[in-house]
């Protein structure tokens, strides 16, 4: 009996625990093991397949042409951004294993496999103009189900605009940019239950009363999460209870919740030295419920 | 203390502690299919053939089962294969002196036959251990692996393994 004679059930489980670049030597023991190879799982590896891009060379120059890619253990570095260079990565990787879910399973494969089966909540993450693409069709597909999205990217202002309304809508671009007040009123009207993890631009005070005035016109429930600048909303030098109800103010979290027609408006981390950068901002038009949590905080 | 005999395809008798055979799904299922466990069935008259097995893979494999008398019975297939299974001390050396030759590929066999998956998990673990940074000859020798690549296979190969890191 010699190694490469063993029961495939054996050499299966054996494979398990062969990490990638020893897959790649045992190609070279003999064709029994290239096969064998091809056809395993590659085992405890996690990350299998991740594609980096763009890459940055030594000189920290952006090098958009080039992708890095990394299969287990193994990294392929300078993959030019063409389909010859990227069929070869495929190849290679059909001869380590199989059995691997990345990007590289077409979406129409994916979409066509979970078609006929019933799914209750969607939640999409979004990072790319393609995947934004794929999540509009996933809601036609899904049009029946609770759909819920995060945006990690900031699409054309059209495109973000036409995305329809999601139960539940996060946008976390995680970069240092900010939301201008028109796009903010734009995305309001758009979506129902919005977070903006990137702070809006210009929310003084009476532009805060014209947010609430929109939601409380609003015969729907709404509901919106987002940040402000300190020194913008600038609560030390306005009458603030001459614009909103004060409903109850605590210095733990530096929390201030205010009433305004329909609407709750609850600020965290507020600060009137204008010491903390960032306030919090959740409004509801939902009062009802709102007030009763709020009217007896714990 | 209850005693079960085995019997290897070379017709070697291995009186073993019943206690230790529950390790073997294999022997536990005919244990079971043959009535041993009950209080009326004389165990000792009843031998269990093992027609896969060979005396001396037999001795090994009750060897290690003595070994691990009481620890947990691993069922069903292996779940975590996230987890990086290591050989403990005692085992590698319970395995080396036989490992690159046929005794420990036999014992690899008899454990999946046995239905021992601690053995089985450990083995094959051992076995993947001796690939570790070697190169394709290196493991083809150690192994005794006939080469049957030509050398334009080989080298295509290895054009496509001096790609990766």
């Amino acid at each position: 009996m010699n190694l490469s004679t063993l029961p495939k059930v054996i050499l299966r489980e054996m494979l398990q625990y062969v990490s990638i670049k020893d897959r790649l030597a045992l190609r070279l023991t003999c064709r029994a093991f290239a096969k064998l190879v091809a056809e395993t799982n590659a085992g405890y590896y996690d990350g299998i397949c991740a594609v980096d891009a763009p890459t940055f060379d030594h000189k920290k120059q952006p090098c958009e042409n080039l992708i890095s890619v990394h299969i287990g253990g193994a990294s392929f570095h300078g993959v030019t951004k063409k389909d010859e260079e990227i069929n070869r990565i495929l190849y290679l990787r059909n001869l380590l294993f199989r059995g691997i879910l990345d990007d590289s399973i077409p979406f129409a494969f994916v979409r066509k496999l979970v078609r006929k089966v019933k799914i209750r909540n969607v939640h999409l993450i979004v990072n790319s103009g393609l995947q934004l693409e794929h999540a509009h069709q996933l809601i036609t597909d899904y049009k029946e189900s609770t759909l819920t999205m995060e945006l990690l990217f900031r699409p054309k202002i059209g495109k973000l605009l036409m995305i329809p309304p999601m139960t539940e809508m996060k946008i976390a671009l995680h970069n240092q940019s900010t939301w201008s007040l028109d796009l903010f009123l734009k995305l309001l009207a758009a979506q129902p239950n919005l977070t903006l993890e990137e702070p809006v631009e210009d929310m003084t005070l009476p532009n805060l009363e014209r947010v609430v005035q929109l939601l409380s016109a609003i015969d729907h429930p709404r509901r919106v999460r987002f940040r402000v600048r300190n020194d913008t909303m600038s609560l030390s030098s306005h009458g603030i209870d001459a614009l909103f109800e004060i409903v109850f103010v605590t210095t733990r979290d530096a929390l201030l919740r205010l009433g305004y027609q329909r609407c709750l408006i609850e600020l965290k981390n507020i600060d009137w030295k204008d010491d903390e950068e960032y306030a919090d901002v959740y409004i509801t038009n939902c009062d009802a419920w709102w007030r009763n949590s709020w009217q007896n905080p714990e | 203390m209850v005693l079960i005999t085995l019997v290897s395809s070379d017709e070697q008798n291995f009186p073993v502690e019943r206690e230790l055979l529950k390790q073997s799904g294999t022997i536990e299922t005919l244990i079971v299919n043959m009535n041993l466990d009950d209080e009326d069935t004389d165990a000792a008259a009843m031998p269990i053939p093992l027609p896969n097995v060979k005396g001396d893979v037999l001795e090994k494999v009750i060897q290690w089962m003595e070994h691990h008398k009481g620890d947990p019975v691993k069922e069903g297939d292996n779940e975590d294969n996230n987890a990086e299974i290591v050989v403990p001390q005692w085992d590698d050396d319970f395995f080396k002196p036989a490992m690159y030759g046929s005794k420990h590929l036999e014992l690899t066999v008899a454990a999946s036959y046995l239905d021992i998956k601690n053995l089985l998990t450990l083995s094959c673990k051992a076995i993947s251990n001796t690939f570790k940074g070697k190169t394709g000859p290196q493991i083809r020798e150690e192994w005794g692996v006939p080469n049957e690549f030509t050398p334009e296979e080989e080298e295509a190969i290895r054009k496509e393994n001096e790609w990766s890191e």
